[in-house]
């Protein structure tokens, strides 16, 4: 298992290294530069030759990308332009704001996707399966920012049930001096302040259910089709056969072998929400990582967009590493070696 | 004995009368009603795209701002925007933009993608491993980042952002076509064409292609949905059309989202349920496509 686990963790390195080359030949190819973006249109071809000079963008592209990398190599994934800060610090600043989202958001669409799989696959054919097969098509038609428009405007400016931006109420509460950006952690454990956290849950719930429709949708029909798949299975027969119960033979049979596939799609979205919602956090004014790199790529800000570009598929990777290494638990006919 | 005969030969001769693979996909589609809903959905997109200006009962470019944001009522059916305009007429006009985009970015990445698909199946070596390890890069990267990257460089407007979603798609069909062709290239069938007597072109165009373009067809589909869904993110980010009053869905959402909170009626998020529809339209049909077109699920 070790083994296994350090051979994918080698294959990576040669996926950030070609990673690396395609993202600095794309933004070096594209028409534009950080310094365009940072003295405007109106500048003198001196002060822009020098802003050039002063970030590197004057060098042939291939020392450019040797300083790059050499960079990473010492742990220094770069300043940015804009705002010369540690690209790092940043992402470090920024993350955990992105985790917490993309963990309600999949605590919504498992909690809710599963299940719902699970019961039309139980009923195929009935009314209910029906109704669940077409919402989980709209659920995967509907644009994200257009149900973060519905439910603020719902919710938000019709009912004033719940908050539509922002993290937490920045008038009632201060996390400026946290020790880690995961609001829920620090208001609950650390801070033990209940209001505090119950705000921190109500800014959530919107941004969570925006964000998470579209990963429900996925994982029901995934659900749907995995337990349809058992439930037709010898084993199920036999195990109803033996008069198991019905709730033993769901538990023990159906859904264990069914686990896999819904395991699998779980974790690729996953890694998918890790990437960064830039439409659902610029909606819901949520500062992630998905809106820092949306503003890299309006400023045509080199460095943030290659590094933090690199570190996203780092964490994509990682994520369906731990996504195969569970495989192994769910289901014993699997062994890595 | 002669009857016997008779039988026999209905019952081979029957199954090859007119079952091309082509017209019994056909058949399965039509009797699939969820794809039938999506082709519905998908011609009066289409249509409304085609013939808005006699439909469109407004100039969608036309507003007087003293009628900014009038609620549902007979003369606008879905209300006026922050500019005055009729809602209803933009949507329709609207629609126009959303086709393009989608139908420019799927040919694009269709045609690169199926090149490139095709010359690593066909190849294969060392051809296909490099431009499979470049479709895994490209894969690894965050999707709409990549996409949102290339448009800020390229500048806004409805080309770009239709060429920036082909290059998401160029990966993806590649490796579907290059997959299946791996696939079918040692398949039986292939061999009993080669077994005949038939020449290489023959096989490659006759047998190969057409089998493994079928999950290409049901990819393109669900990518035009996805490319509608993309251009009007892109839209309401704000790298639509530089004319604000070329009419787009996104851009429109985006000044329902500004004015959420100081007058924008609901009618202003109808131009959602127009992407809805229209995505849900190319996902019935994408859905309806898979089934009929795999031949093991004939029914």
């Amino acid at each position: 298992m070790l083994k296994y686990i350090v051979r994918r963790l080698l294959l990576l390195i040669p996926i950030l290294f070609g990673l690396s080359i395609f993202i600095i030949v794309l933004v070096h190819a594209l028409p534009g530069d950080p310094c365009s973006s940072i003295l405007g249109e109106h500048t003198s071809p001196d002060r822009l030759a020098a802003c050039q000079h002063g970030l590197g963008l004057d060098q042939p592209l291939y020392v450019q990308y040797f300083n790059y990398m050499n960079g990473l190599f010492h742990g220094n994934l770069g300043t940015s332009a804009t705002n010369r800060v540690p690209v790092l610090d940043e992402f470090l600043a920024r993350f955990p704001a992105t985790v917490e989202l993309s963990l309600a958001a999949m605590a919504f669409a498992i909690g809710i996707g599963v299940p719902l799989g699970i019961s039309a696959a139980k009923r195929q054919g009935s009314l209910f399966d029906n109704v669940a097969t077409v919402l989980s098509l709209i659920g995967i038609s509907i644009p994200i920012f257009f149900l973060g428009l519905l439910l603020a405007y719902v919710f938000g400016v019709w009912l004033h049930w719940l908050p539509t931006a922002g993290r937490y109420d920045l008038r009632v509460y201060d996390f400026s001096g946290a020790g880690t950006n995961f609001l829920l952690w620090e208001s609950l454990v650390i801070n033990r302040n209940i209001p505090e956290f119950l705000d921190v849950v109500r800014h959530l719930i919107l941004p969570a259910i925006a964000l998470g429709t579209i990963p429900l949708a996925v994982v029901a029909r995934i659900t749907r089709s995995a337990v349809l798949e058992v439930l037709n299975e010898d084993y199920v027969r036999t195990a109803r056969a033996k008069g198991l119960t019905s709730r033993r033979v769901d538990r023990r049979h159906v859904l264990r072998n069914a686990m896999l596939p819904i395991a699998t799609i779980i974790g690729l979205q996953t890694g998918l929400l890790l990437g960064g919602a830039v439409l659902t956090e610029t909606i819901f004014a949520w500062g992630g990582v998905g809106s820092w790199l949306f503003q890299a790529a309006v400023d045509k800000d080199f460095i943030v967009i290659q590094s933090g570009t690199l570190i996203l598929a780092t964490v994509f990777v990682l994520v369906n590493l731990s996504v195969d290494v569970s495989y192994a638990y769910l289901n014993p006919r699997i062994r890595y070696s | 004995m002669a009857t016997n005969n008779v039988v026999l030969r209905q019952v081979i001769e029957e199954p090859l009368k007119g079952s091309s693979l082509w017209r019994d996909a056909a058949r399965r589609l039509v009797h699939t009603p969820s794809a039938m809903v999506g082709l519905f959905l998908i011609g009066l997109f289409v249509f409304v795209a085609i013939f808005a200006p006699i439909i469109a009962p407004y100039d969608p470019t036309a507003g007087n701002i003293i009628n900014k944001f009038q609620p549902p009522s007979v003369q606008h059916l879905l209300g006026t925007d922050l500019q005055g305009r009729d809602i209803l007429s933009r949507i329709i006009w609207g629609a126009r933009a959303s086709l393009w985009v989608s139908i420019l970015s799927v040919t694009l990445g269709l045609a690169f993608g199926l090149i490139t698909g095709a010359v690593a199946g066909f190849f294969g070596g060392w051809v296909d491993f490099w431009i499979m390890r470049i479709v895994d890069v490209m894969l690894s990267l965050p999707g709409l980042l990549l996409t949102i990257t290339i448009v800020v460089f390229l500048g806004p407007g409805l080309n770009t952002i239709a060429f920036a979603i082909a290059i998401e798609n160029v990966p993806i069909f590649a490796r579907i076509l290059r997959s299946s062709i791996l696939g079918l290239k040692e398949s039986d069938f292939t061999t009993a064409a080669r077994s005949i007597g038939a020449k290489e072109s023959r096989i490659l165009l006759n047998h190969v292609m057409p089998n493994s373009l079928t999950p290409v067809i049901v990819a393109a589909t669900l990518a035009l949905a996805t490319a509608i869904v993309d251009a009007a993110g892109l839209g309401f980010l704000g790298f639509g059309p530089q004319d604000p009053s070329t009419p787009e869905w996104g851009t429109m959402l985006t000044d329902t989202y500004r004015y959420l909170t100081s007058g924008a009626g609901f009618t202003a998020l109808f131009p959602g349920v127009a992407i809805i529809l229209a995505v849900l339209g190319f996902n019935l049909l994408g859905d309806g496509l898979r089934e009929s077109l795999d031949p093991r699920l004939k029914r």
